[in-house]
């Protein structure tokens, strides 16, 4: 494989840049621009970026991992702020008209005949799935993982939780009741009364929600309707224990898929007891398997 | 200012990402900087804090070159097989090559595990000054850090400690493997930070080593661990405010006001001797 430096200048002649990772052996069967997780730089969290762009590439995928306008090695710098308020811009557009320019530049970096894909970790899944409802063009695909269908909460402001992570919790409880620690932590106040109120609260509310649930994004919702209306496949990649899953499952996957884990234009896939960064190799391996895989059929 | 980036050839055969701004006017006899990124995660976190200083530095007067060490950002190679020995290689190796073009004065700016690197590459390098950001002390307090981080990756999956940290370290001494935030990590690295301090890292050196710290509260002296290191005139103690830039915290500040401003008046004394 190879690996390139990757330019582009937008219309106020600023650079941006990535690193274009191409297979051995011919012109690549699809391309995948990878958009920044949170405000990460092109790496990924974990160097889960280089290490998907490799393993793609090793089976004959192209990866472009991409640093928007004040990321990474791209010009310009991100203004000091909360962490929250930065993942917040993010998921409400901020690198999504640097999306489309990479998404562009890309298509006519490889001659227009490779098929190319959208996708990326957490707001990266977002800002991909935003681009795509904004492209005048319609991409080849979306590929997120762990995508965040609820904005990033406010520190301090209390967060409605979901059935589904009550009963992840609730699985820690019959161990905590032979614990002395936890017991100790009960008795001296530490234990919060509301979390476990909240938790229990949660558990009997129902798995799927019949209707759309007001704590989610709403350009997270408008923008999954749109590539849905535009039938532009999509692979949600989750994990199993992060709360992204969590919501998707309870608050999305009812309303706006039927339930249904695979359709026309859809499939879900989950790693069961991976994180949110997909730390371990084997959950690397295991995702990469099924873009690999998805992005062939399509 | 011009920037360029590329890959380069390290001894091992790998290549590796390098980045140099580079003064619209600059000259072979012009100041080189080489900035030494921190390690694993801490690099990824602290990107842009470190590409600010390198384009500060650049805007006065000097070619400044930043690369990946072998296994991170964009470069080849895992981090699994190595220790610090091989990122110390990486500066030499990337000294020498900014030697093929530069005849200036060489110096480097180490942030965290990457002030011990700039440190233990300084002679070989010939460097004339060390600047290191935040030295990380002590490498046996380190690894204790990283094993923490893994302990919190454990409790967020399992909801319980699964291999505690005594267990890690065995796994580490009989030449295994652990996770990291998506880094593995194998004995060559273990080895070598148990055994690695800043102080051990600076003590040989000739060349003036500047030690800047981040302090919360304006006017406030460094730690005393940090003070400790001072040994003026050759070693100097500073500290300056702001925000840890290299963990993923509530804030974050990759501009780094004070930091870099105290940077470029260490860069004002090595450029006009």
């Amino acid at each position: 494989m190879t690996d390139e430096v990757f330019e582009l200048v937008g219309p106020e002649g600023q650079t941006r840049r990535g690193i274009l990772t191409l297979p051995d052996g011919g012109p690549p069967q699809a391309a995948l621009l990878l958009l920044t997780a949170g405000v990460k730089y092109r790496t990924g969290p974990g160097q889960l970026y280089v290490a998907l762009a490799r393993r793609l590439a090793e089976l004959g995928f192209a990866t472009l991992r991409f640093d928007p306008l004040c990321v990474g090695e791209s010009d310009g710098s991100l203004e000091a702020a909360p962490s929250h308020e930065l993942w917040l811009s993010a998921e409400r557009g901020r690198f999504v008209a640097d999306a489309a320019l990479a998404y562009e530049a890309l298509e006519r970096h490889l001659g227009g005949l490779t098929p190319v894909f959208l996708g990326g970790l957490c707001g990266g899944g977002l800002t991909a799935q935003m681009t795509a409802a904004a492209l005048p063009q319609r991409p080849a695909g979306l590929i997120s993982i762990n995508i965040a269908a609820r904005e990033t909460p406010v520190p301090g402001r209390p967060v409605a939780v979901v059935a589904s992570e009550s009963r992840a919790t609730l699985r820690s409880y019959p161990r905590k009741l032979v614990s002395a620690a936890a017991w100790k932590r009960v008795f001296t106040g530490t234990t919060s009364v509301r979390t476990l109120a909240t938790t229990v609260a949660a558990i009997l509310r129902l798995k799927h929600a019949p209707k759309l649930d007001e704590s989610l994004n709403p350009r997270f919702v408008a923008s999954l309707r749109r590539t849905r209306a535009l039938q532009i496949p999509h692979l949600l990649i989750f994990s199993g224990t992060d709360s992204r899953w969590f919501h998707f499952n309870d608050l999305v996957l009812g309303p706006l898929f039927q339930g249904e884990m695979k359709g026309p234009a859809h499939e879900v896939r989950v790693v069961p007891d991976a994180e949110h960064h997909l730390f371990m190799p084997e959950w690397r391996d295991a995702a990469v398997a099924w873009i690999a895989e998805w992005m062939r059929r399509r | 200012m011009r920037y360029r980036s590329g890959f380069l050839e390290n001894r091992r055969g790998q290549r590796l990402f390098f980045a140099e701004d580079v003064p619209e006017r600059a000259s072979r006899e012009g100041p080189v900087w080489i900035v030494c990124s921190p390690v694993l995660e801490e690099k990824n976190v602290s990107q842009g804090a470190m590409v600010n200083a390198a384009r500060a530095l650049s805007a006065s007067g000097a070619r400044v070159i930043r690369i990946d060490y072998e296994g991170h950002g964009d470069s080849r190679g895992e981090t699994v097989g190595l220790g610090l020995d091989a990122w110390i290689a990486d500066i030499e190796d990337t000294a020498t090559w900014a030697r093929a073009t530069s005849e200036g004065q060489l110096s480097l700016l180490g942030c965290r595990a990457g002030a011990i690197l700039a440190a233990r590459a300084a002679a070989a390098v010939k460097a004339d000054r060390v600047i290191a950001w935040c030295p990380v002390l002590n490498g046996a307090d380190y690894v204790q850090d990283l094993l923490r981080m893994n302990l919190t990756t454990q409790m967020a999956i399992h909801q319980r400690v699964v291999q505690n940290r005594e267990a890690m370290v065995r796994v580490l001494q009989e030449g295994g493997t652990i996770n990291v935030l998506g880094w593995n990590l194998g004995p060559a690295l273990y080895q070598s930070l148990v055994a690695e301090t800043f102080a051990q890292a600076v003590a040989p050196l000739t060349c003036e080593v500047d030690v800047l710290d981040l302090v919360r509260k304006k006017g406030a002296p460094p730690p005393p661990a940090v003070a400790a290191l001072a040994a003026p005139p050759r070693v100097t103690v500073r500290a300056v405010t702001g925000i840890q830039f290299w963990i993923d915290g509530n804030f974050l500040d990759t501009q780094q006001t004070e930091l870099i401003r105290a940077t470029l008046e260490i860069s004002a004394r090595v450029s006009t001797p």
